[in-house]
């Protein structure tokens, strides 16, 4: 055998034969793997183009190179240039203004005031507007609680005097028929005594 | 005959020579054809590795510093672009798992026209029944000649782990040619 003469050190599974790593049946398939190993390396590289393989990997290499360092430097070039020329890009509603240098600045600070005073005006009439408004809301809205105001009044009052009225023909009726009852008594009273003075007319005759 | 070392030709190539990048491809192409091929078992496959390897190589040749042998450097990069085909081909399978027995791939690579014995193409069938990591270190032990700490080093894993998947490797391709020779 190949490593026979290894008692101690198995060079091939790099162990040592009285490890739990060693065995004979590993040894013997490393040993049939080690034996085929010329073998299994006999085949021929078919044909291929080495010079395409080249050309591709410069090319990529190439192009993996160039592009990002030129982009970088487009972008610098470009930084560089907006500061040193002091570009001023501003937005406004007319559209974006591009200007160079602090001579040629977009917006003087006399139209800035302007711009800021037309605000101001702008701003002043809206809320005028809105002021004129909210007060004719506020003066309807009293009209129309004084108008709930006095219905209720007059409906209360009104109410009130239906009762009065009620209670004085009441009292009225009352004192009617008091009188009434007492001016019956009285009658009665009156007959009775005249029913007495005759009875005792016809008593003093006899 | 006078043969110029893997770092003069890297230096010539990096230079722009493409003789010395194609004695030095002419040197390495066939360890890593069949490299290729018993990592992908097809033969197409292995030629478009193989060409991806060596692209790769000279993308990076110049962070090669000359340190530690130019073979082990090479198929490091080798390992890298292996695994990149296999998640390219393969997503859904993993590293440490066995392929499907999908033996159309082996038929298709005409095992027979590869090599002429039986014992050959038995051992070719049996790598490719290898879950990756494991034929990966088979081939840079047994075909390749690495030491276990020269693999884990280009792998960068332990060399236990080197090891342990080698250990398991041959057990299961003793199982598996044993069951072919009975068969």
């Amino acid at each position: 055998m190949k490593h026979s003469d290894h008692e101690v050190n198995n060079p091939l599974l790099e162990c040592r034969h009285d490890s739990d790593d060693y065995s004979q049946a590993r040894q013997q398939t490393a040993e049939q793997l080690d034996g085929m190993r010329s073998e299994m390396n006999t085949l021929e590289v078919p044909h291929w183009d080495k010079g395409k393989v080249l050309g591709q990997a410069k090319s990529n290499a190439t192009r993996e190179f160039s592009f990002l360092p030129w982009l970088s430097m487009s972008f610098s070039i470009v930084a560089i240039c907006m500061v040193v020329l002091n570009v001023n890009i501003q937005s406004s509603e007319q559209g974006i203004t591009i200007a160079l240098g602090d001579n040629n600045k977009a917006i003087s600070p006399v139209a800035v005031e302007a711009i800021v005073e037309e605000r101001l005006k702008q701003y002043q009439s809206d809320n005028e507007l809105k002021l004129a408004q909210f007060v004719m809301q506020m003066q309807e809205q009293q009209n129309q609680s004084n108008l709930k105001l006095a219905t209720y009044l007059l409906d209360s009052a009104r109410t009130e005097r239906q009762q009065d009225i009620s209670d004085v023909f009441l009292h009225f009726n009352d004192q009617l028929a008091e009188q009434q009852s007492r001016q019956n008594i009285q009658l009665q009273q009156l007959e009775q005594a005249v029913k007495f003075q005759k009875a005792s007319l016809i008593n003093t005759r006899l | 005959m006078f043969e110029r070392s893997d770092n003069t030709l890297i230096k010539h190539a990096l230079k722009g020579k493409s003789r010395a990048w194609n004695t030095l491809v002419k040197r390495y192409e066939k360890p890593i054809y069949h490299y290729a091929l018993r990592m992908v078992s097809h033969q197409d496959d292995a030629l478009d590795l193989m060409q991806d390897i060596f692209i790769a190589v000279y993308r990076n040749l110049a962070s090669f510093r000359g340190e530690s042998p130019f073979k082990g450097w090479l198929f490091k990069i080798a390992h890298y672009r292996c695994i990149e085909y296999y998640r390219r081909k393969k997503p859904t399978l993993s590293l440490d798992e066995s392929p499907a027995l999908d033996n159309r791939a082996v038929d298709d690579c005409h095992v027979e026209a590869l090599f002429d014995d039986f014992k050959s193409q038995r051992l070719f069938v049996a790598m490719q029944q290898l879950p990756v990591n494991q034929k990966l270190v088979v081939e840079m032990k047994f075909f390749q000649q690495f030491t276990f700490d020269e693999i884990a080093s280009q792998l960068g894993i332990s060399t236990n782990t080197v090891k342990s998947r080698v250990y398991s490797a041959l057990d299961k391709l003793k199982l598996t040619l044993e069951v072919d020779y009975e068969t």
